[in-house]
């Protein structure tokens, strides 16, 4: 197979960094035959270096289908069961919640239903941050939800299996992902580690000032190191992410012939998995793969003023990769990615966001409360007959982490559960979900794009 | 030298060796002279600027033991009490060592410890904190104070103790007490920081074919980070903190990083050492003569040095990217030192000599410690060396013993021996024997900063 770079994409690619503000991206599409790359702009606004098609950019939780190939591997190799309790693979697991502790299996591990709630944890500090530490810190995590009775994206639940492909192997788990993923699949522009990133062209992130307009670099590259299961450190140029995800394309063979995966493994990644107890839901999910609407499987990563994200689509043989470099970078992957899935699925992936109600008749008092998980505060509020919503950050972890309460921004009915902010804001103007009424019908849980976040005081469900 | 003369005896010296980048900066006569040449790494072809931060490798050593002398002032420390007073789990492979062995000695060489570097246990492995611990396995080269031996276990152990007793880990210390008060804007002291910069990595030139390329990992184990595993910077901020040192403790942006007394005691002769010691050093500084002090860097396909000389007021640092840029760094600093300090630094070997070696059977055995092994062997008559690596730390490390060569004696006593990698003409071994015992037979080979002790026949 032979990469072409086309012009025209690198036109598209140049005037969609422009439109949006972002200072370096790179792509690689496949339209069942060909792969064509373009990248545009810098790697750094600080240094200046151009970004080129070799260039690692962040992959942030693209990660975690990588880390799901490792853990499936291991069931091809019979090392693992999907099935089986973690515990019966780690006696020594220690989580927060005994039931958890005993009942979670492997499969929940990676289809985002653990509720182990650990989303992010403070930085340790280098020496500190470790796969090994990160798991121990686990010890005193709370459960968002019962394990397997919902579904709310889980960082801690890939660190975890992180760790236990580390322990099944007995290999760290750098060394896990460049002998089992870079080299099987030949990848020449990809580091697990911060260390070996220095090797190539790099990339770092950036933030835009929205009252000014003005880019600035992170002032840090990576989100805890210990989290690096969960996409913290992997970095790679779109050209080699494209392979990873030619591998699954081909249900597990390698664009170099080399088999990945089984057949069997790769196709089951891909297919429904859990929730099993009819629960909330913020996504549909496989194994380490989020299924959107249109058959499109893919999944996005984001990390310190990085967005990228990765698409397949089995049925037409597509798939495409857009890296950026910007912490608003997702309306240049849309731009760009749009009209090429269009052109090859006859579909894309994007869901439209909810449209508020003309003249909405809803009652409002069940709603109010605060909603949370171990990052993030969500407050929602009635006032002047309208419901308004404030957030916070727990602990700082983005140079845009809004430690204080953001102001009130008023939450429109948009229908069957759905609110959309009035303004945007850093966070007001997403689309937010009130879900799993209990029996007075007032909300257990307030969703937000993959999360959920559980009301303070709430029953069991 | 006008900028402009010293940016094209850069470019003219890095083009010369073959060297893919340089960066350099000197002080002298009140003027600060900064150039920068070449490419930070080969294979991505981005180019090196003045900013762009290169490794200083044990250079790190003299922001180390910069950190250790602030707790001395602070009172936090004393250097002549034993380390075990602070860390009492402080164990070594010798029990006899460790209670003998004083702060001091972590930071002037003398400490004994026979660490200087051990195998790479893998990312989340490589601690600070992991790596003082596995000393508890390693043994001794010479007694503590029974020798002087250039000692990576000793300053792992200082960065330890001001990690342990400040309670900060070892990284924050240097960025706050070292890199923020001095407004080092182009330094990092973690890989993960490193990629915030323009950032250069090291090259190995292949001897056969002349092939530059870029080394295959980036840092020697990153456990030995207050060794000097990690530090990178411009070769303009590694100055701003040697002009700090030339000022005695007050940097150029008025800040009093450490007290002109203990900024003059890091300068002096330190230790009293009973046996041989293969150099003269103060706290971390390096003593050569014509009163410069200095201190040179190395790891993974890359060299760098820096010297002051307080009486005139000057300092340097060169910093390059490739394992042969030693002649780079002769190139450039010998005329600055020769012409401030009337001394070069980087001397050529002493010449061979016709010299009849009595009694050969005294210098024969194997001489070793960690990292390397010296064989000195007697065939028909003749003395013959031959070196290797214990472990692979670079990618022109050799585990397997090269051909003996013969051992040559020079002038002044010492012998000549050819490393047979055609890196440099200073690359020529210069091998000193010392401690003979009761039957005349060496105890102790010593070469550049290191000892290596007899261990058999």
């Amino acid at each position: 197979m032979i990469a072409t770079k086309t012009r025209d994409l690198e036109i598209a690619l140049d005037a969609a960094c422009e439109r949006h503000k972002v200072p370096g991206a790179s792509v690689a599409f496949y339209d069942g035959g060909n792969v064509t790359l373009a990248a545009s702009g810098v790697t750094n606004v600080v240094t200046g270096v151009k970004a080129t098609s070799e260039t690692l950019m962040h992959v942030g939780s693209i990660t975690k289908v990588m880390n799901a190939t490792l853990a499936m591997q291991l069931v091809d190799e019979g090392a693992l069961e999907l099935e089986r309790p973690v515990v019966h693979y780690l006696p020594d697991l220690q989580l927060g919640d005994a039931e958890a502790t005993r009942t979670i299996t492997v499969e929940q591990l990676l289809n985002h239903t653990s509720g182990i709630d650990a989303n992010l944890l403070p930085d340790s500090g280098h020496d500190r941050e470790t796969l090994a530490n990160t798991i121990a810190r686990f010890a005193t995590a709370p459960q968002l939800h019962r394990p397997g009775h919902a579904r709310s994206y889980c960082n801690a639940g890939t660190v975890l299996a992180g760790h236990l492909c580390r322990r099944v192997a007995g290999h760290n788990w750098y060394d896990l992902m460049k002998t089992r993923i870079f080299a099987r699949l030949g990848l020449e522009h990809a580091a697990v580690l911060p260390e070996d990133a220095l090797l190539y062209r790099t990339s770092v992130g950036h933030f835009l000032d929205p009252s000014s307009g003005r880019l600035s670099r992170s002032s840090h590259v990576f989100l805890p190191l210990g989290y690096a299961p969960a996409g913290s450190t992997n970095m790679m140029s779109a050209s080699d992410l494209l392979t990873f995800a030619l591998a699954h394309l081909d249900d597990g063979l390698a664009p170099n012939g080399s088999r990945l995966l089984s057949q069997k493994s790769a196709a089951l990644m891909r297919l429904r998995s859990g929730p099993v107890h009819g629960g909330p839901e913020t996504f549909d999910c496989g194994l380490g793969w989020v299924r959107v609407r249109n058959d499109f499987v893919q999944h996005g990563g984001g990390g310190p003023g990085i967005v990228s994200l990765v698409v397949i689509h089995p049925h037409s043989k597509t798939a495409a990769v857009v890296l950026t470099n910007a912490e608003h970078g997702l309306d240049l992957i849309v731009d760009v990615m749009r009209p090429f899935l269009t052109a090859q699925a006859g579909a894309d992936p994007f869901t439209t966001q909810p449209q508020p109600l003309e003249d909405p008749k809803i009652d409002l008092t069940p709603y109010p409360g605060t909603y949370e998980n171990n990052t993030v505060e969500l407050d929602v509020a009635l006032r002047d007959d309208a419901l308004t919503l404030s957030a916070r950050v727990k602990h700082q972890v983005y140079d845009s982490s809004l430690m204080d309460w953001t102001p009130p921004r008023k939450l429109l009915p948009a229908g069957d559960g759905w609110f959309v902010g009035d303004a945007p804001s850093a966070l007001g103007a997403l689309p937010y979900r009130f879900m799993d009424p209990d029996a007075a019908g007032r909300p257990r849980y307030l969703a937000q794009s993959l999360w959920l976040f559980g009301r303070r005081g709430r029953d069991e469900s | 030298m006008n900028d402009s003369g010293f940016q094209g005896a850069v470019d003219s010296a890095r083009i010369k060796h073959g060297v893919p980048g340089v960066s350099a900066a000197f002080y002298a006569d009140g003027r600060t002279n900064i150039a920068a040449s070449g490419l930070t790494n080969v294979a991505t072809g981005v180019e090196m600027t003045s900013d762009a931060i290169m490794h200083i490798g044990s250079i790190t050593k003299l922001i180390n033991a910069t950190i250790l002398m602030q707790l001395v002032e602070e009172g936090t420390v004393s250097l002549d009490r034993p380390l075990l007073e602070y860390w009492p789990e402080f164990r070594l492979g010798d029990p006899a060592a460790a209670p003998e062995i004083t702060v001091e000695m972590l930071v002037n060489h003398t400490s004994g410890i026979d660490g200087t570097l051990l195998p790479d246990r893998g990312h989340d492995e490589e601690t600070i904190e992991k790596t003082a611990r596995r000393f508890a396995d390693v043994g001794q080269v010479h007694p503590p104070n029974g020798g002087r031996s250039y000692c990576n276990a000793g300053t792992v152990l200082a960065g330890y103790l001001s990690q342990r007793l400040t309670g900060k880990s070892w990284y924050d210390l240097v960025k706050e007490r070292i890199f923020a008060p001095l407004e080092m804007n182009h330094a990092a002291v973690l890989p993960e920081d490193a990629l915030l910069h323009r950032a250069s990595v090291g090259h190995f030139r292949d001897s056969s074919t002349n092939r530059i390329a870029r080394s295959s990992h980036l840092f020697l184990p990153i456990g030995y980070a207050s060794a000097g595993a990690t530090a990178m910077m411009s070769a303009g901020d590694l100055l701003t903190f040697l002009r700090t040192h030339l000022a005695d403790g007050v940097a150029p942006n008025g800040t009093r990083l450490l007290s002109a007394e203990n900024a003059s005691r890091m300068r002096r002769s330190s230790g009293t050492v009973s046996g041989t010691a293969a150099f003269d050093c103060g706290i971390a500084w390096i003593r050569n003569q014509a009163e410069i002090v200095q201190h040179g860097g190395g790891g993974p396909g890359i060299v760098s040095f820096a010297f002051l000389h307080p009486k005139t007021q000057t300092a340097a640092a060169v910093l390059t990217n490739a394992e042969h840029g030693v002649d780079v760094l002769a190139e450039l600093i010998n005329p600055l030192a020769r012409e401030h300090a009337g001394f070069e630094p980087f001397p050529l070997p002493p010449a061979p000599s016709n010299l009849t070696i009595a009694q050969p059977e005294r210098y024969a055995g194997t001489y070793e410690n960690s990292s390397e092994v010296h064989q000195v062997t007697l065939r028909d008559g003749r003395l013959m060396w031959a070196v290797r690596s214990q472990h692979q730390f670079y990618d022109s490390s050799h585990l397997e013993a090269p051909a003996a060569t013969p051992l040559v004696p020079a002038a002044d006593g010492r012998f000549l021996g050819d490393r047979g990698h055609g890196l440099s003409a200073r690359d020529t071994a210069v091998i000193g024997f010392s401690e003979p015992d009761a039957s005349g037979r060496m105890r102790y080979l010593n070469q550049r900063l290191w000892l290596y002790r007899r261990v058999a026949a």
